[in-house]
Formats: C-alpha cells, structure tokens, sequence
C-alpha cells in the first residue's frame, strides 16, 4: 500500500482524528526541522514548514483562525492577529497528494453540483470531512469570483461562526475614490473585529516589513526569470505561488522568496538553467491542475518548451506603508488586474509576454471558473492583435475527472506545431 | 405619437438597477426578457464559453436599445459588459454590494450618480431634482395602481400565469403605456373568470434565479400544479416601491431614498447575508402552505446552484418535497425534466400506495 | 382483475399481466424506433405467455420514456413511482431502489407505507447508464454478457477518468493501445459506472433495505461493486428489468 491510499484509508474511517490534532503537524514539524535538503531545495523546506506550522497553529486554536479566498491579501489577516486559512489552496494541496475525488465525492453528497468550481468544492468537501480547522470567523472579499463568496458564507452556516464581507470597488469609475473607500473599509473592519482578534501596531510593522522584503525578493526572482533559457521550472513556480497568496507578510514568506533568489541567481550565474534544451518560452495564464499529470513532463521533456512565467506570479502592487497600512492594503487589493474589467488582465498577459520573450500563452480554462473563462475571447482577440499565439486549455484544477490525457495531448502538440511555425 | 413613445430606450439586466433614474434621465428603462429578438448570432454565442450563463447571451444580442447597462451581480453579467463594450454599445457597469449597511448604502448612491453622469454622456438629460422626484411619483403611481389591480385576485393559477406576463410587460414597456393600459383595464380583463379549477391543483412554490419564461410557467400548468408562491426576480423580489420621499427632499435625499428602497428589497440568491435569505425563503414557504418547493435555475448559474443545498435544508426542516430544475434560459421542460416533473407530483399526492 | 403494465424504455419494452395482483405473464421485446408497435408486440406476447385475450385486460398503465406514446394506455406514470412500487411489491422492506436502467439511472426513496418520497435523477449525459456499458462493449468488441464475467478477473483496475460516455470511449481505446490488461480495463467501466450512481445514493442518503432495479442489475460485476462502495445488503429482484412494468401493473390494479 502506499501513501496515498494509506492517507485515502485512513479519512475512511477513525485514522481521521490523527490529521486534526496539533501534535501530528508539531511532530511533522520537528522531524521537517531535521531535513537538512539539498542546495536548491531550501524554499521546498520552508514551504512545508510553513504549511505545517501553519496548521499546528490552527489546530491549537491559541489565535483565532479566520478563513478567508484567495486573493484577499494575508497580510490584513496577520496584521490583525488572526491565522489565515484559504480553504481553496487546501483543495488545491489535497489534489497533489490524490485526494481530491474524495473531498469532490463528499460535496456531491452535500447537493454541490459539479458544474460548480472544483477549488470550491474540494474546499466543501474538507469542511463536510471536518478535516480543515474550524474557522473562528470568516471574511470574504468580493473579489475576483462569486464562488469564493458563496462557498464562504456556507462554510459561515456550516459551523456557526461570524461571517465578514468586504466589498472590494469594482475598478471601473474614480479608482482613487475607490481606494480611499476601500480603506476606510478596512479600517473599520479591523475595528470591528478587535473583540475577535489581536490588533496590535507593532503587529502591523512586523507584517508590512516582512511583506515588503518578501516583494522585493519576489521582484528580483522575477527579473531573473526574464533570463533565457529559463532559470525556474514554470510547474514549481505555479505551485509555489501558493506561498506569495499566504505567507506575505510572516517571516516564512521573506525567506522563502531570499532563498528562491539566490538558487536563481546561483543557476543564472553558473549557467544551469532547468531545462538546458529549451526550445519554447511560454505565458501561462490562471492555475495549472494540482493532481499528478503528464502535462508539464510533456511540455518540459518531450517538447523542450519552458513555461517561462505565469500571470499569477506578478508583482502587481506596491510596498506596503508602515504608517498608512490599510491605504496601502486597499491600493495593493485594487492594483489586482485579476479584479476588474477583463481588459486589464489582457493587457498585462500581453505585457508579459513581451516582458518575457514568450513564444506562445496557454490559458488554462478552469471547468467552473467563469471570470477567467469569460475573459478569453478578448484574450485571444488581443494577443492575435499582437501577433502572439495564443492556446486555451480546458481542463481542471482539482478534478481528475474532467482533465481529458488525450484531447490535452493532442491540443498541446499542435500548438508547439503551430509555434515551430 | 406621444412624447414619451419617442423616448430612446435604454436595457437594464437586473432588478437592482433603479430604473427611475434612467427615466429621469429621458430614456426609457426596459429589463432584458425574452423573447429576445436575435438578429446577428455572430457574436455572443461564440465569444464565451459553453458553459457559461444563457441569459447574459441573450443580453448581448444586438437590438435598438441606446445603451445597457449591467451590475457586478455576478462574474458572467461582468463578462458580459467586457464583451458588450468591445463592440462600441454604450454600456454601463453598476458596482452592486452584496450586504446591507451604511457604508455600503453610500457606496451604491456613489454609483447610482455615476449611472446619472453616464446617462448624459449617452445624449440623456440631466438628472435633476425635479426629474428625479417626477419619475420617482410616476414608478410609485404605477407600482401601487398595479398592486391593487394585482391583490384583487386569489392565488389561483391562470392568474399567477396573467400577473407574470403583467409584470414582465411592465419591466419590458414604458410606465407611462402601462399606465394608460390599466386606465382601460385591459390587463385585468378576463381574469376574474378564470381559475375556479385551481382547488385539485398541487400548491407549490417555484423559486429561481432570474424571471421565468412563461412557456416554464405553461409548463408547470399543464402538469396539474398551482403556484401559490413565486420567488423571482420579477415577483416577491420584484422591483420596490420608494415611497418614503417627500417632495420637499433635495436631490441627494431623493438618491438616498432610492438607494436604501432598492438595496432592502427581499434578497436575490446573489445577496449576502445567506441566512437574511434563508429566514426570508422559509417565511415565505410557511406562509404559502406549499406542498413542494420547485427550484428553477439556469445552466452554469454559481448563485442559483450554491441555493440548492439552502433551499433542501430549508424544505427538510419544514417536511416539504423539493424538485430541482436546471435548463438554459427560453427552453421548455421537456424529456427527462417532464419526467422528473411528473414524478415530482406523484411522490406529492402519494397516490401509489399499497 | 386483470391488469397490464408496459414499461416502454430505451432499449427494450416490457410488458408485466397480473390477475389480481398475481403474476399472469410476461414479456421482453427490443424497442427499436416504434414505440407504439413495440408496446403492440410486447403486450400481444404477453397475453399469450399469459393464456388471456387482450380485451381481457381491464386497466393498463404505460410508464418509460416512451409512455406519451401508447395510446391504448389507461394512465401514463413515471417510471420512478413504478419502479417505487415494484420493488416495494416484491420487498416490503425496501426504503431505497436504485434502478440502473438503459438510458436513466435513479435513486428513490420510499416511506413505510410505500410512498415515493424522494429521488434523484442523472443528467443528460449517458455515463452510469446502460447505454454507457452497451457503448464500450461495442469498443471492446465483446458482448455484455461477457463483460461482467471478465470485470470479475481484475485485479488491478484503471481508472476512467472521464464522466463524458464519449471522451471514456476514446480514453478506453487509448488505453487498449497501450495493451493494458482487458479485464482491467473493464472492470475500471464498472468502477466508473459506480462512481455515478454512488454519488447519486449518497446525496440522497441511502436507507435499509435497498433493491436494485432496472437491466444493470443483472450485470454481477457492477452489484458487487456497488454492495461493497455502499457497504450495504442489495436485495435483487429475480427479473429486475420487468419491476417498473410489474409497478405499472398494480398501479393499474389500484387505479381500476
């Protein structure tokens, strides 16, 4: 048996109990302490640690955990002294290990239909599991998709705790009005949730430092990136993103991207890139499917084609302020080009691509993801306008079962035809 | 022709919108409902996906309208507007909150005076105090002059069959042709005859994301059920009444007035708080003695589908039957859905007994 | 009294003669593209298997998707009330019926008195059907019959992936070119079928005792599969194809 089907087993009966106790992540978290990786293989370590240590915390219910979606910036959640949870990474971290049928199976029992988004319903399907840390309160932010409102203000119902909307301005009219109102928002939301949690100001420095050194590392990988060929592997950093929607902000999220750095700068300077016969530099636009797939072997091994940057990695905002922190929160919620007109998003794909030196973009059409998928028609207007080529990939994130290894396949490898021209 | 007959139109996509300000802008408001006259297919059906909601395709059929105008109600109406803009047609994105206190109450004002500037940038006039509380008195005049006209009857099946295709040609017409048609009382002609054979029929409720096509309505009469209780954008949610202004109000007053109407209407599934919702659905179902609760959504609808599981905890807890049905917008209930239909009314009556 | 049930389905029209609540004769015809002269035939074989002339038939109920079409029908009843009360007939403990049928797969559940009280259908798409088992034979080239036989010798099975009866097809072909194991393979359909009609049973609660219905019940393979997802006793009828029409049949007896 392996793991995999050892963990499958175990959610299937009482073994449950061992993955929401504190002491099973403290215990993973000293022997993770022991891992002594090799060179390059340090921002894996801290990662998992982080990922651990997270969850320890959230077991151990000494802060209070408030779920959250992706998206809504973590640093508002550890600037206020609460432990953010995104349910959907969760998803997405269950998905890598096999597991996602079964959180997908739990949340068709729960009437969740399955035209529904597949990030959402993995994260309902823990959360019926009791297999995520229970939420002292949740807050939404109306950004980005309806899902992540909606799958929110269920999980509020499901277990009976505080349920907090921010209404994020939909940047169309009068952006600087935008953000002085979103500010204001947030203001009060920390007022209003000082009974609830920990708002302490030294707290607040602590988080916007943290979060300002971590971009200034995550800047530098990202010029480093432009190199060619490519010094970081296009699936690792789409994994990895998870760290930059999380751990921004915590002493985690700095020394991952300082170490992230300098493995890059290392392999740029010793000229090792990660894939040595790269042929095709590609944009990637949304999430890549987080289950075990050929996809990136394929493009990587077969095809020599690199993934050379993804719009999800963008540093799209600017440092944090220590002295008018929730003014800087809402410019760095607002500067989002995920949120917004789809407008905005195509001109920042198409920027990338230049920036880049890509060859093509791929978007990865997520089944139930309707803001994304509803933008492609500009996408592809747009990039056909700029004479980039341009492939939509429908697929899924979590669920296997829509993830077609034949038409996938076939429409990957005319498209790498179709760039060798 | 009159006056007002003359008036460009403008298209609204959702029941938030007050569609008084677009009258006081001198257009006339008209909600987008089928049947919706297709004349270049070209565009929208191919531009988004399959899976993707059928009534923001039908709102991006091309028609005589001078400008639409949208809410973030949700990430396809959002889509939408970006599709719809790339073709040069004046189009408006109202930036709707989903939850109900003061800051967000000031936020939507905010708005509603960027849709007035946007109106005159359009060719419309100048949203003025005047304007405004003018088409303020006339919405309020039509709405109570179709309530009583609406109250006059039982709920008795042709009849909620004669009020949706009222209150549809009421969203679809100018007020000031509704007005003069009630005068003559043209829409109520008929209706007191019919409906005596109501009494067999199987009460339910019919719940759903967007207005009913009237052929689902057909539908749902053709298999024996009486609607007692309907939850739709055009009925229980249906567009409310501002009646707490006066006229000695300044223009800011008369905008706030609207914006707090519109923003305590009953709750659409897009709304937050769910629980606001779900108190508001289970008074509803008590209060009209249902026997089965039917949910109507369309394909590809996030709202409607994340509903399905409140409105099955809510029919539990009340020992009611629940049937879920889920078509593309302007298709009728047949095959398989007439069959789920059919057995939903046999499980009701319980007929087969041993 | 005698009364008839036909249950008029995708692929095949059957046709159940009770005297009285007990069982006269039967009947199985392929339904083919005329439902109507199907109905005709299956009845007109049935009479006979039943030794009765048909105006001796008091009251009869159609059922099926092809029930709108029989007009020589007293009554026309959805399949879930008839399978409902077929299986409650033939099992009076029967609180959930899963009928896999040709073309439809539902779960139902029924009260003590027997009463439907809740059900769950497939969407349109074919997979967890029997069309679904009937297009892959075809692929695999061997008879259904066949298939259950060679599910039963896997022991390592694939996984399908795809809910789509289509893209499964494609993705069983690809599979047969990478020369993986038949029965494999096969038995992997089963587990697919399964998955489908687990996840329809467990959304609307599965209750003692459960009967299966419908032609997919005499499939062994996917019986066992399904006993041993829903660790649950299920109880199978001796002909479960004919239940919606034997439902049809004393529905007709208390409808006269």
């Amino acid at each position: 048996m392996n793991i995999k089907e050892l963990i499958a087993r175990n959610l299937q009966n009482k073994g449950i109990k061992y993955f929401t106790r504190p002491s099973f992540y403290f215990l993973l978290k000293i022997l993770t302490a022991f891992w002594r990786p090799q060179k390059g293989r340090w921002p894996q370590k801290i990662s998992l640690s982080f990922y651990l240590d997270l969850l320890h915390r959230a077991y151990r219910k000494k802060q209070p955990v408030v779920w959250t979606n992706v998206y809504t910036p973590p640093e508002l959640i550890w600037a206020l002294g609460g432990i953010p949870f995104m349910p959907e990474i969760f998803a997405a971290v269950a998905a890598s290990l096999g597991l996602a049928p079964f959180f997908l199976k739990k949340a068709g029992e729960a009437w969740y239909s399955t035209d529904l988004c597949s990030f959402h319903r993995g994260a309902l399907g823990m959360m019926h599991s009791r297999l995520v840390p229970p939420p002292d309160l949740v807050l939404a932010t109306s950004q980005l998709c309806d899902g992540a409102v909606k799958f929110l203000e269920a999980a509020s119902a499901f277990y009976q705790c505080p349920f907090y909307l921010l209404h994020i301005p939909y940047p169309v009219t009068s952006p600087a009005k935008a953000q002085t109102w979103l500010a204001e928002e947030l203001t009060a939301l920390a007022r209003d949730l000082k009974p609830l949690l920990l708002v302490m100001p030294q707290t607040i420095n602590k988080v916007a430092n943290h979060s300002n050194q971590a971009r200034e590392h995550l800047l530098a990988v990202n010029q480093l990136r432009q190199q060619i060929p490519s010094p970081y592997r296009g699936s690792e950093a789409l994994s990895d993103v998870t760290m930059h929607l999380l751990a921004l902000g915590t002493t985690y999220g700095t020394a991952f991207y300082r170490h992230l750095e300098d493995n890059l700068s290392e392999r740029v300077k010793n000229k090792r890139p990660v894939l040595p016969q790269q042929k095709y530099r590609l944009l990637w636009l949304h999430f890549r499917p987080y289950y075990p797939n050929f996809l990136f072997d394929f493009l990587e091994k077969h095809h020599g084609a690199a993934v050379a940057f993804e719009e999800v990695n963008a540093v799209t905002w600017e440092k944090l302020s220590v002295d008018d922190f929730w003014f800087s929160l809402a410019a760095k919620i607002l500067a989002n080009p995920l949120w917004g007109p789809a407008e905005r998003r195509v001109v920042q794909a198409v920027s990338l691509a230049r920036l880049y030196q890509v060859h093509g973009v791929i978007h990865f059409a997520q089944g139930g993801c309707r803001q994304s998928n509803g933008s492609v028609f500009l996408l592809r207007e747009t990039l056909r306008r700029h004479k980039i080529p341009f492939l939509n990939l429908e697929g899924d994130c979590i669920d296997e079962r829509n993830f077609m290894a034949g038409q996938t396949m076939t429409r990957l490898e005319s498209f790498l035809e179709l760039l060798e021209g | 022709m009159e006056k007002w007959e003359k008036r460009p139109w403008i298209d609204v996509t959702c029941s938030y919108i007050p569609v008084e300000i677009i009258h006081a802008a001198g257009f006339t408001p008209r909600r987008v409902v089928f049947p919706v006259e297709v004349k270049n297919k070209a565009f929208s059906p191919a531009s988004l996906p399959v899976n993707f909601c059928s009534y923001v395709k039908a709102c991006l059929h091309p028609n005589d309208a001078a400008g639409i105008v949208f809410t973030t109600c949700c990430d396809s109406m959002r889509r939408g507007y970006d599709l719809i803009t790339t073709c040069k047609k004046p189009a408006f994105l109202l930036d709707l909150p989903r939850s109900l206190t003061s800051r967000t109450t000031d936020y939507y004002q905010e708005q509603l005076l960027h849709l007035a500037n946007w109106l005159v940038e359009i060719g419309g006039k100048p949203v003025t105090r005047e304007s405004l509380a003018n088409s303020m008195t006339l919405y309020n005049n039509l709405k109570y002059q179709l309530n009583n006209h609406l109250q006059e009857s039982n709920n008795i099946w042709e009849f909620v069959l004669e009020k949706q295709k009222l209150i549809q040609a009421f969203l679809t017409t100018s007020p000031e042709e509704v007005l003069k048609q009630l005068k003559v009382n043209f829409w109520a002609a008929g209706l007191k005859e019919k409906g005596a054979s109501s009494l067999k029929k199987i009460p339910i409720l019919l719940s759903g994301t967007t207005l009913p096509e009237v052929s689902i309505l057909t539908n749902l009469m053709e298999s024996n059920f009486n609607l007692v209780a309907l939850d739709f954008c055009g009925e229980a949610r249906f567009t409310p009444l501002a009646d707490n202004f006066s006229f000695s109000a300044n223009f800011f007053e008369l905008l706030k007035d609207l914006t707090l109407t519109y923003l305590n209407k009953p709750p659409c599934p897009r709304m937050v708080f769910q629980e606001r919702r779900a108190a508001y659905l289970a008074n509803l179902l008590l209060s009209s003695k249902a026997k089965g609760v039917i949910y109507y959504s369309l394909k590809f609808c996030d709202h409607g589908l994340y509903e399905v599981p409140l409105w099955r905890r809510i029919c539990q807890q009340q020992k009611t039957a629940f049937l879920h049905l889920e078509t593309e917008y302007q298709s009728s209930i047949s095959g398989q859905l007439g069959t789920r239909l059919q057995a939903f009314k046999e499980a009701i009556q319980g007929r087969f007994l041993t | 009294m005698i009364t008839a049930g036909i249950d008029v389905g995708s692929n095949t029209t059957k046709v159940v003669i009770l005297r009285d609540g007990e069982w006269l004769g039967d009947a199985l015809v392929l339904t083919g593209a005329d439902n109507r002269g199907s109905a005709e035939k299956a009845l007109a074989q049935a009479t006979k298997a039943a030794g009765i002339k048909r105006t001796d038939i008091a009251h009869c109920v159609a059922t099926g998707y092809g029930r709108i079409n029989i007009p020589f029908a007293d009554r026309k009843i959805t399949e879930i009330s008839c399978h409902g009360r077929g299986a409650y007939a033939v099992f009076p403990g029967t609180r959930t019926v899963i009928d896999i049928g040709g073309q439809d797969s539902k779960v139902i559940r029924i009260d003590a008195p027997g009463r439907v009280v809740d059900f769950i259908m497939n969407d349109k798409c074919a997979a967890g059907t029997g069309r679904f088992l009937e297009v892959m034979a075809r692929a695999l080239e061997i008879t259904l019959p066949e298939m259950a036989a060679i599910a039963s010798k896997s022991k390592n099975p694939v996984t399908i992936s795809n809910t789509c009866t289509v893209f499964a097809e494609s993705e069983v072909i690809s599979y047969l070119a990478q020369g993986l194991p038949k029965e494999d393979i096969i038995r992997g359909l089963h587990e697919a079928i399964v998955d489908r009609i687990e996840s329809m049973a467990l959304r609307l609660g599965v209750e003692q005792e459960v009967t299966m219905t419908g032609g997919v019940a005499l499939n062994k393979a996917i019986v066992a599969t399904l006993r041993k997802r829903l660790k649950q006793t299920l109880l199978l009828p001796p002909q479960p194809q004919l239940i919606g029409a034997y439902g049809a049949a004393l529905i007709a007896a208390n409808q006269a």
